[in-house]
């Protein structure tokens, strides 16, 4: 399992589910920032919100 | 069990796509094809736990390389591989895997609540699918969740390239020990919008009250916002194959256009204005197209029969020869995928399960448009005998030759 100290959308947790557990503007681009795997900011933006679509789709 | 010897791999593949070339196009092939229908059968037939080889690639790769070299298929429609370990890493949920029993049971979800709709196009696919869907359908942040919903999404997003790698390597075995093209989801796949909310979103019960309830114009929305440029993007996919390589078998299309699903007229509302476009780029293109129909379509055959010949084979659920023949004569057009029924290979002698097989090259497959398939999936152990498997296999590659 992966974890994460070194964004505060990581480590605020609480506050973070108190709102909405996900959002869309700011999440998918925290997430991006970790898929080291992919080349370049928008190819990355990319992959995770077709992975994201795909996964809640299938 | 002997393994069947593979010498020529290069050989076979030249083989089997002119034989699934030839069958789609009624050109004469020189022999039936075979159709792989499987999904969790060949790791059980292996003796894996459905949980071994989900787990570990390695032995889901073991399973299906052994299931080519026990039965020795021409194509399959689509290779074994389960999601299962990124749906884990999400924290579950879609599916239900029952290890002792090698059984899996799908869940019907509702995932789009019947006050959403106008919040799903408002938003769009992307946002409203990461927002509200995917938390829903894996109870992302769940108490018992030690890690945030986003550590649980690249953990799962690790998994899937895993998952990827061991994909891509079986398919590129398959062809390059066995001399099998891709076919189905390996080269390009489309699925209806109005499948993809019924079997994601809402399931049967709601959609069927949806498409006859809901104004039509917010349905249409719904539609266009859940195809998300998911056409456009198989069309442009289509425009790129290059059919006349070795490794391309076909592409496929799903609909869900059963009777009690959909009816002509809804068909023609709520799929036609997708699926259309599908077939006619793939006429266009002068490719193949695998349709999926999950379940009967006799209500569309005026439809079907419409469609420009050579380009399309049809999967047949039905297991009678007589309703077979009757839908190859009313679908002159096209190919038909099926024939023999699972429930012989579960249940018959072999020696009943060869004659079932011999009726169903005499009776449909001679005229060179039949793709020899079984009726449905073999998922659960008992879905099938190996050895009456085996034994239908050798026999239709055998007496199916139609050089003679």
């Amino acid at each position: 399992m992966t974890s994460y100290t070194n964004t505060a959308v990581w480590i605020n947790k609480e506050a973070h589910m108190s709102e909405k557990l996900l959002d869309f503007d700011r999440d998918i681009k925290a997430l991006a920032e970790k898929v080291d795997w992919i080349e370049g900011e928008q190819e990355r933006i990319k992959y995770v919100i077709s992975f994201c679509t795909s996964k809640a789709s299938s | 069990m002997e393994k069947h010897i593979f010498n020529d791999p290069a050989a076979l593949l030249r083989e089997r796509k002119d034989i699934i070339t030839a069958t789609v196009r009624a050109t004469g092939a020189k022999r039936i094809p075979i159709n792989s229908m499987s999904r969790a059968w060949p790791i059980l037939d292996a003796g894996y736990t459905l949980l071994e080889a989900f787990n570990d690639y390695d032995k889901n790769y073991d399973a299906m390389m052994r299931f080519q070299e026990m039965y020795n298929f021409d194509y399959y429609t689509s290779l074994t591989r389960f999601t299962y370990r990124i749906s884990e890493a999400l924290g579950g949920g879609g599916l239900i895997v029952d290890n002792e029993k090698g059984s899996i049971n799908y869940v019907d979800e509702l995932l789009l609540y019947d006050d959403e709709y106008d919040d799903f196009i408002e938003m769009g696919k992307d946002k409203f699918f990461f927002e509200r869907v995917l938390p829903r359908k894996y109870g992302l942040g769940k108490s018992e969740n030690t890690h945030s919903a986003l550590e649980l999404i690249l953990d799962a997003m690790k998994e899937q390239v895993k998952l990827n790698e061991a994909n891509a390597y079986l398919g590129k075995r398959f062809t390059e020990v066995f001399g099998l093209p891709r076919a189905s989801g390996d080269s390009v796949f489309y699925k209806t919008p109005i499948d993809l909310i019924q079997s994601n979103l809402r399931g049967l019960k709601k959609m069927a009250v949806d498409m006859r309830r809901m104004p039509h114009e917010t349905l249409m929305k719904a539609l266009y916002t859940s195809d998300n440029g998911a056409l456009e993007a198989a069309l442009k996919k289509i425009d790129a194959v290059d059919i006349d390589s070795l490794e391309y078998g076909f592409h496929s299309a799903t609909t869900s256009t059963t009777i009690w699903q959909m009816s002509a007229k809804q068909f023609e509302k709520f799929d036609l204005p997708f699926i259309q476009k599908f077939y006619d780029k793939t006429v266009e293109k002068n490719a193949l197209c695998f349709i999926f129909p999950e379940g009967g379509f006799k209500h569309l055959t005026d439809y079907y029969r419409e469609l420009p010949a050579g380009h399309f084979a049809i999967f047949a659920e039905d297991d009678d020869i007589n309703l077979l023949k009757e839908l190859k004569a009313k679908l002159p057009n096209m190919a038909v995928v099926g024939g023999m029924p699972l429930y012989y290979l579960g249940h018959m002698s072999k020696q009943q399960c060869v004659d079932k097989a011999k009726e169903v090259v005499d009776e449909l497959g001679f005229d060179g448009r039949l793709l020899f398939s079984t009726n449905k999936m073999l998922s659960t152990k008992n879905d099938a005998n190996g050895e009456n498997l085996r034994a239908v296999n050798d026999f239709v590659h055998e007496y199916g030759r139609l050089d003679k």
